[in-house]
């Protein structure tokens, strides 16, 4: 038997803290590497009030591990602007103009972009405590955010870099013209690294075909599911009385992206209405095209059908999820997603994007192509008229989630780990 | 006396194309996909045609004229024929040629391949009767064996068989059921006093139709020599080896690749080696054997899986619904007198379509996917209950 392997883990972001499935990704598969006997220790650029019953986490920019003690450095409203910063979903733009209110609120902070902030999560190595390093056997990145970081986390240890890969550029933009510090950035960590995990089949052609790897360096691990929250709030208690009277409730929930494919959700809504007015479509999330969905909405007249919810949260997931008597996820280009197996846990039927990572791992779904809005519609029309076909979804679905955990994904980290070091 | 009953059993769904929600009251042909896809019906049946009916034929009329001993017996549901008469007809022709070799027995059983017997009995007699019909006009034959859709067999099912004048039934030589017993001896069904029952040797039989072409079967690769000799041992315990699978075994579910058409070409020979081995039909098993005992069967047995029952068609909620509606509408379809609507609601009975629904094949391996011209259990679910949808729309039932 080889010692317990020691993990130094890099990210981004870390529940509660969270606007897209990343940060809840890391934690879930950080508690499972910790289950099986594999020492994590979990990097975040940044102080915020965090804490983590089962992982260490250390602070990069003051050192402090919460191992030892858990500290405030700013005032809440500076933390939040901070946590906001740390959103790995902005644009550049978008995070100029979080910076700027940091700043006026009275935040210091060296790096002034999004991508200095990257370059200054690499610089703040050279900084840490050498004890930080001490014993490391793994250097664990994830995502280009965390890639400088991890880069010069290898050239200080010598210890293999793995470069794990939740999202590359390409879906983020899916399709539209691709940012070229970004795609160099990824790029930059995936041939640095020693080996590469991706979330997804999908994604790993995405990284042979755009990166130029080699596909004997990587190692395909889908994610597991996280546990549903034990908190639940009530804030969507009032839309009880919609269902109550009857009413069919779809729901779209995620960040109102491109790469969430919203737009293909909203026609397949338009031509439901066509032939069931007693439907009703949420759209639960924020995001960049959230003015132009809301506007689609008001031009094809089905306004009355729709409610936005805007940002929820993990606690609201629970009652939201409770409504839906089916999910669709119609993503353009998704490279795993949250989304579906927080669905199929709920008990809830799910049309599900075959252009999504998540599809490898359920069979249990309605699949589409993004693009069908007839095909997503004469689904939604099936789920809500058919119960047999509700019930049996719900119950293979619950199965089959059962089974798709992160401690599987860790096991299988677990051995790339001792084939590594 | 060792006897083999070898028995092909060939059918061929209409498969109901992915037919919409909003095809609901506009399109009236569920089954004329004519797309790349796997629900068109005349390109699936060209493509069997081409890899398993014309080679397998040929090779069975070449083994009948070289060995004046070799039998078999074998049966074509009606919405096979049906398609065969209309796309196939060449093909047609070389089973007609089998048959009026007059060695070669074909089987009765429902035209529309349904498991009507345990829904509705005059519907399910109705449907023996088309079958009959069509075997007449086509083969000029009445069958004397009767062969339930999957074999799905019950006690009743054998009276009936009785009463209607069938010398034979068949079912599944399943061993919780016989016990001590062995499936390789003639037997009487319970409730009745001349019918016969035979069971498949299903061990034997999937040998050829499953493990045939697998390579990690501890007996791959499996010559006809070996074969004969496996039966050879059998001599002094048995009368008669009931080799029962489907038609397509041979070059659809094991692909010529396997040689299994190099097998065949040798079975006859190496079984007739054995001076003491013979072939007969199904209805001269009935007749050359004596009843050895009394089976009872009070529960539905089929060939299917493992657990050898109807799970694969009725074991979740959109299979079980979808058949509870089918026959609910029974009379209102019947009564409407329009045959175009009655076929069609027939065409839906074929247990293919709710077999398409099954999702047990993720425990069960991959022999339901391989045979679902779907991507998943819910598409197939999808595109029967919108046509089902729009049939009743047609005949104005609510």
């Amino acid at each position: 038997m080889s010692a317990k392997k020691k993990v130094l883990m890099f990210g981004w972001e870390y529940p509660p803290y969270h606007s897209g499935g990343l940060g809840v990704a890391c934690k879930g598969m950080a508690h499972a590497l910790i289950d099986n006997d594999v020492h994590v220790c979990f990097v975040l650029p940044t102080t915020l009030t965090v804490t983590d019953e089962k992982v260490p986490l250390l602070f990069a920019d003051t050192a402090i591990s919460t191992a030892k003690k858990t500290t405030t450095r700013q005032s809440p409203h500076l933390e939040t602007l901070a946590r906001e910063l740390y959103n790995p979903y902005l644009s550049s733009v978008q995070y100029e103009i979080k910076l700027a209110e940091f700043i006026q609120a009275g935040g210091t902070i060296v790096p002034r972009t999004l991508f200095e902030q990257v370059e200054h999560y690499g610089t703040l190595m050279n900084i840490l405590p050498r004890s930080a390093f001490q014993g490391v056997d793994i250097i664990h990145a994830h995502d280009w955010l965390c890639f400088p970081a991890g880069i010069a986390a290898k050239k200080i240890t010598g210890k293999p870099l793995i470069a794990h890969i939740h999202a590359t550029e390409f879906d983020r933009c899916a399709g539209n013209t691709v940012n070229e510090y970004v795609y160099n950035k990824e790029r930059e960590g995936m041939h640095i690294a020693d080996h590469i995990i991706t979330v997804s089949e999908l994604t790993k052609n995405t990284v042979i075909e755009k990166y130029g790897i080699h596909k004997d360096k990587i190692t395909v691990i889908h994610n597991g599911n996280t546990q549903p929250v034990t908190q639940v709030s009530n804030r969507f208690e009032s839309l009880r009385g919609l269902k109550q009277g009857g009413a069919k409730i779809v729901l779209f929930a995620g960040r109102i992206t491109i790469q969430k494919g919203v737009d293909y959700f909203i026609h397949a809504a338009q031509r439901v209405l066509e032939h069931d007015k007693g439907v009703y479509f949420i759209v639960a999330g924020t995001g960049d095209m959230e003015e132009q969905i809301k506007s689609l909405v008001k031009r094809l007249n089905i306004s009355n059908h729709f409610l936005f919810t805007g940002y929820y949260t993990l606690e609201d997931s629970p009652t939201l999820f409770a409504l839906a008597d089916v999910v669709v996820v119609p993503s353009v280009s998704e490279p795993f997603g949250i989304i579906p197996l927080e669905s199929m846990s709920h008990g809830v039927p799910i049309i599900l994007s075959k252009q999504s990572g998540a599809s490898e791992v359920i069979s249990h779904a309605l699949k589409v192509d993004f693009w069908d809005t007839e095909k997503i519609a004469s689904d939604i029309l099936a789920i809500i008229h058919h119960a047999p076909l509700r019930t049996t979804l719900r119950d293979e679905g619950k199965h089959q989630v059962s089974g798709i955990t992160w401690d599987k994904a860790a096991k299988k980290i677990k051995h790339l780990y001792t084939t590594l070091s | 006396m060792l006897t083999i009953a070898l028995y092909l059993k060939t059918h061929q769904p209409f498969r109901i194309k992915h037919y919409r929600a909003f095809d609901i009251g506009h399109d009236h042909d569920y089954f004329n996909d004519k797309g790349d896809g796997n629900t068109n019906n005349v390109k699936i049946l060209k493509k069997i045609c081409e890899k398993s009916y014309k080679p397998t034929n040929k090779l069975l009329l070449e083994l009948l004229k070289k060995h004046p001993e070799f039998k078999f017996s074998i049966s074509l549901s009606g919405t096979l024929l049906e398609q065969l008469e209309e796309h196939a007809p060449a093909t047609l022709e070389t089973f007609k040629k089998l048959i009026d070799t007059g060695r070669v027995e074909v089987l009765g059983e429902t035209y529309y391949h349904s498991l009507a017997f345990y829904y509705s009995l005059s519907e399910f007699e109705e449907q023996v009767k088309m079958q009959n019909k069509i075997l007449k006009r086509i083969f000029g034959i009445t069958p004397k064996v009767f062969s339930n859709t999957e074999l799905a067999y019950r006690n009743d099912l054998a009276s009936w068989a009785e009463q209607n004048r069938y010398k034979g039934i068949i079912a599944e030589g399943w061993d919780p059921i016989l016990g001590w017993r062995s499936s390789n001896f003639v037997y009487q069904p319970k409730g009745t006093e001349k019918i016969k029952l035979l069971l498949k040797n299903y061990r034997l039989s999937d040998d050829i139709a499953f493990r045939f072409g697998d390579r990690n079967w501890s007996e791959w690769p499996l010559t006809a020599g070996k074969f004969g000799s496996w039966v050879g041992a059998l001599h002094g315990n048995a009368e008669t080896i009931n080799l029962f699978m489907d038609y397509e075994t041979f070059g659809e579910h094991q692909w010529e690749s396997t040689g299994i058409f190099d097998f065949l070409k040798h079975l006859p020979e190496e079984i007739l080696k054995n001076k003491n081995n013979g072939f007969l039909t199904l209805s001269e098993t009935c007749k050359t054997y004596k009843a050895h005992d009394t089976v009872d069967m009070p529960y539905i047995v089929t060939w299917a899986d493992t657990e050898r029952d109807l799970s694969a068609w009725t074991g979740n909620a959109m299979q079980q619904s979808s058949i509870a509606e089918l026959y609910r509408i029974e009379k209102q379809i019947l009564s409407t007198k329009d045959k175009k609507i009655i076929d069609d609601w027939r065409k839906l009975q074929t247990s293919d379509h709710v077999y398409y629904m099954c999702t047990k094949w993720f425990a069960d391996g991959d022999v339901h996917k391989y045979f679902s011209p779907y991507d998943s259990p819910y598409e197939a679910f999808i595109a029967f209950t919108n046509a089902l949808a729009d049939l009743k729309l047609r005949a104005h039932i609510a």
